[in-house]
């Protein structure tokens, strides 16, 4: 017996550009799972997406696919503390290679997975960031970011001061 | 949502979760160096809440607290270090955050009406809080309850703590509590203890003798600590344990990522234990680190330990490695690149103090490669033969040198203009580590001044150097001991001799002073373990 049909569902983004996606997979976005669950009826408008671009979208969309089926956060105890502790472990192989995009597009990913409220997209996002700034200067730091210094070198010679303990005993 | 090139653009709260990711306390000072707004982020929120190291783990209520007021700080501590309280200097002192403690360093009281029994009964809440605690990477406990029976909230703590995916290092030391515990797991089957796949790191540690202890009797027995090692042991890289557990449970065993070994206090008594140890040497091909004393004559094979870069060793084991090594033509042979080098003393030892001119001559390193050296006793026919080390040691950068010399069989302690000679004859010293910097009986002022002098002088002659590390008592009004300075870090003004510097004082309140005046008896009796050859990890990230 075929498996029943899984629900499509349409998703307008920010330039227009739209997606028809299966449910489960949006599903992965809680913020999509909850407007979802608020319409009562079944409706062909796609969901407006203002927030995501077309491009970025897709990348979500490949992530979400990828990991479709893997247990969501939840209410439950157990399995949300299940859930933090998957979301503690290292970058998985896949999500790795996923992730090596840009640095314009990473944080499009992070602001697009904060947005859609997708906990293990945001904390793949957000580790790797953290993996850039290790081992960096604040030089280097703020060019990645592009970050203007204002402090002014009195001011970062303190807190460097201040912090001296960091060096080993 | 335009498109965001830039960092600077996140919402506070991905900003915030970034910085969660990151560990090191030097990644995080460079972070908050960028910007005002970074520093707000960074300081004091997240440097101050990586490492949470308090003695026994219902004590510190004042702590507990506040984590429980605040998960989101809780949840991002690495390391939780439980220690015991005589150990505390060795491990680098209490570490809670500074904005918790008073302003001369104590700690802020505990609240009204709290004792031993309110803390145990709020054993349970805090176990809720380690367990909230989702990026531990570190655990150490070096001490439990009352440590005769297995208490099964020990074991719900523990059982939580090794569940945790994040944990790399773990750290169980003394038979009363955190060992027994561990124990107490493994005899009863629980399956949790099995499961800790990616533990890089383990020391297990207990304390007593063990020629008539029944606790010898009890680890003897096939409690499955073998096996449990074993099956760590593709991620194991560091493993730490005493003599008596490693040759009961250990010495069979195949730990092909093994490359750091430490074996604490001596062995000698027993010598098929030293015979076990031999033979696991040989087999491990890969040991870069080696903690060991031995202190009795032990045999290696030739070229065994052909990896070795970091050796803490007896002049026992120093003297196996030259017989293990080929001589040459009458010259070093050796491959060995160690670069950390500490013979250590042990009381019972066999062998006579090594000479300077014993050091210096050692084949089985290349003195050119050693860039720490810490010598526990060190003999010379004169003052003036000290100054061979540095010619012999020209990298060292790290240096430990016992406060008094064996010469001619009697002790003699360096003047200060004697150390600054000495010393200056290191080009590349940065950090001098002993025990007494200055003796004498001074009020704490005079002594706080005179310590200060000297700290001066060293840095005028040692142009790079940047750290004193030693062990100075200060007493106060009532002659109770009230600080130990432990560090002394130098800050210059601009690059070569001017120096202005800064003094770490570590503060203890008078309810402990007791304790740290027996710690104080103890260095008497035998040189300060350095921490950084017995713990797993370094934590000099979060000092």
């Amino acid at each position: 017996m075929a498996a029943p049909a899984t629900q499509q569902i349409k998703i307008r983004c920010n330039d227009e550009k739209e997606f028809t996606v299966d449910r489960d997979v949006l599903e992965r976005s809680v913020l999509i799972k909850n407007m979802l669950e608020d319409v009562t009826e079944q409706q062909d408008a796609p969901i407006p997406l203002p927030n995501v671009s077309g491009p970025v979208m897709a990348k979500v969309l490949e992530y979400c696919t990828h990991h479709r089926g893997e247990p969501l956060p939840s209410a439950d105890t157990e399995q949300s503390q299940d859930e933090t502790r998957k979301r503690t472990t290292d970058i998985s192989e896949w999500d790795q290679k996923f992730i090596t995009v840009d640095q314009e597009m990473l944080f499009e990913i992070i602001l697009a997975a904060n947005y859609l409220d997708i906990k293990s997209l945001l904390d793949v996002g957000c580790k790797t960031v953290a993996n850039m700034i290790k081992g960096k200067t604040p030089e280097e730091i703020r060019k990645l970011f592009n970050i203007v210094n204002d402090f002014t070198p009195e001011e970062e010679a303190q807190i460097k001061k201040e912090n001296e303990w960091a060096e080993d005993r | 949502m335009t498109a965001c090139a830039t960092g600077v653009d996140l919402p506070v709260e991905v900003i915030e979760h970034i910085i969660s990711w990151i560990d090191g306390r030097r990644d995080l000072i460079s972070f908050a160096c960028t910007s005002q707004a970074w520093k707000a982020f960074v300081i004091p929120r997240h440097t101050e809440y990586r490492v949470l190291r308090i003695t026994g783990c219902v004590d510190w209520i004042p702590i507990w607290d506040h984590l429980q007021r605040r998960p989101d700080l809780a949840s991002n501590l690495r390391v939780l270090h439980f220690v015991y309280t005589d150990d505390v200097i060795y491990r680098g002192g209490i570490r809670v955050p500074k904005t918790l403690l008073g302003i001369d360093g104590i700690p802020t009281s505990p609240p009204e009406g709290w004792n031993t029994e309110v803390a145990k009964e709020r054993y349970e809440e805090i176990i809720g809080m380690i367990d909230g605690m989702d990026k531990l990477h570190t655990f150490a406990w070096e001490e439990g309850w009352d440590g005769e029976e297995f208490d099964e909230k020990d074991g719900k703590l523990l059982e939580l703590v090794v569940q945790k995916p994040t944990l790399r290092n773990m750290l169980l030391m003394h038979e009363g509590g955190a060992v027994h515990t561990l124990l107490g797991l493994l005899e009863n089957r629980k399956s949790s203890i099995w499961k800790m796949a990616k533990l890089g790191g383990l020391i297990v540690d207990y304390n007593r003798d063990l020629e008539d202890d029944e606790f010898h009797e009890l680890i003897s027995q096939d409690l499955n600590f073998g096996p449990w090692v074993q099956s760590l042991s593709s991620a194991l890289t560091f493993l730490g344990t005493t003599p008596t557990v490693f040759a009961a449970h250990c010495s069979n065993l195949c730990l092909p990522a093994l490359t750091r070994l430490s074996v604490y206090r001596g062995t000698g008594h027993d010598t098929s234990i030293n015979a076990k140890i031999e033979t696991f040497l040989q087999t491990h091909p890969c040991i870069e680190e080696l903690s060991w004393t031995p202190t009795r004559q032990i045999i290696l094979t030739a070229n065994c330990l052909p990896s070795l870069r970091k050796l803490a060793c007896s002049s026992e084991l120093l003297s196996a490695l030259e017989v293990a090594t080929p001589e040459s033509n009458g010259q070093r042979s050796s491959s060995r690149k160690i670069e950390e080098l500490g013979i250590r003393w042990e009381p019972c030892s066999s062998a006579t103090v090594l000479t300077v001119k014993d050091v210096i001559s050692l084949r089985c390193l290349d003195n050119l490669y050693v860039k720490r050296l810490r010598l526990e006793r060190l003999a010379a026919d004169s003052i003036g033969e000290l100054d061979l080390l540095p010619q012999a040691f020209p990298n060292v950068w790290h240096v430990f040198l016992p406060w008094q010399f064996e010469i001619k069989k009697a002790r003699v302690p360096l003047s200060q203009s004697g150390w600054a000679q000495l010393l200056s004859r290191f080009p590349n010293l940065e950090v001098f580590l002993t025990t007494v910097l200055v003796n004498i009986e001074d009020s704490q002022e005079e002594t706080i001044s005179h310590t200060e002098e000297v700290v001066q002088r060293f840095a005028r002659c040692c142009p790079k150097l940047r750290q004193i590390t030693h062990d100075l008592e200060v007493r106060d009004e009532s002659n109770c001991l009230d600080y130990i300075v432990k560090k002394v870090v130098i800050t210059r003004e601009e690059p070569g001799p001017e120096a202005r510097c800064m003094a770490k004082w570590l503060g203890i309140n008078d309810e402990r002073s007791r304790t740290w005046r027996r710690i104080r008896w103890q260095y008497g009796e035998r040189a300060p373990r350095d921490p950084f050859q017995t713990m797993p990890w370094s934590d000099d990230d979060f000092q």
